[in-house]
């Protein structure tokens, strides 16, 4: 999985988004909210800079700062790659 | 160590209030950046059609009457207990030194007051749900037509459930 360009990360209040931007236009309808810890896989994931990444990656991550057992990230991060391609933001 | 919790919605509208997204909008806007989005409501029928046309925004160094503009106004206090801020995207119907007048297209009365300053952004373009250009008009006769609007109000809402337009 690689992240796609063009989007950008902004909290705004509790809650963590990620909209479509070009150059000089910022789509607000290509905007998808996230919560803390998708935001940080997200902020990992494009630091790679269009690197392919598995789900074992992105576990390690969430091993490396969360609470959280490895049977858990693992299933997590597979099920944020999959939502990530299904809304397209990754392919 | 923080506990993991994983969600993710595509349904920001409902998320996010607009007391919070549209200062984030207006900061974009003032930057210099163009903004789009889908407006909600039937308040600027029968140009913009509410939850499928898209609006662009952008910062003009002007406001001018006729200007379809994303503003910051301030509620009437008759009815609660203070004046609470609220943004609508309405029409520029009179400028009087730096108070601007605001009319939906699609109100019949009921006119909002700001300053410019508080006008966030205008509307340079509007697209339909295709992304096909709708016209931009300044809406002069149809604030002319004010005393007919809400018949022909009534003939577009019509017009929409037979499926005609």
């Amino acid at each position: 999985m690689k992240t796609k360009k063009g989007f950008k990360l902004r909290q705004l209040g509790d809650e963590w988004i990620l909209i479509g931007e070009g150059i000089e236009q910022i789509n607000f309808n290509k905007m998808i909210t996230m919560n803390e810890t998708a935001a940080f896989l997200w902020g990992k994931a494009i630091a790679e800079k269009g690197k392919d990444l598995t789900a074992q990656d992105l576990a390690n991550w969430l091993l490396d700062e969360y609470e959280v057992s490895e049977e858990q990230a693992l299933k997590d991060a597979q099920l944020t790659i999959e939502n990530w391609l299904e809304i397209g933001i990754a392919e | 160590m923080r506990n993991a919790h994983l969600r993710m919605t595509m349904n920001p509208s409902k998320k996010i209030e607009n007391n919070i997204l549209i200062p984030e909008m207006a900061s974009l806007l003032r930057e210099g950046k163009d903004v789009r989005f889908t407006p909600t409501g039937v308040s600027m029928r029968p140009f913009i059609e509410g939850g499928k046309d898209v609006v662009i925004l952008r910062k003009l160094p002007d406001v001018k009457v006729g200007d379809i503009s994303l503003a910051e106004v301030q509620k009437s206090a008759v009815t609660g207990p203070a004046p609470a801020k609220s943004y609508v995207l309405h029409r520029v119907i009179a400028i009087d030194g730096e108070q601007v007048t605001l009319l939906g297209d699609g109100n019949i009365g009921g006119t909002e007051q700001c300053t410019k300053a508080d006008v966030l952004g205008i509307v340079i373009r509007i697209e339909n749900a295709n992304g096909r250009r709708k016209p931009l008009t300044r809406g002069r006769l149809w604030y002319y037509l004010r005393p007919c609007r809400r018949i022909l109000l009534k003939v577009y809402r019509k017009l929409i459930k037979f499926g005609i337009i």
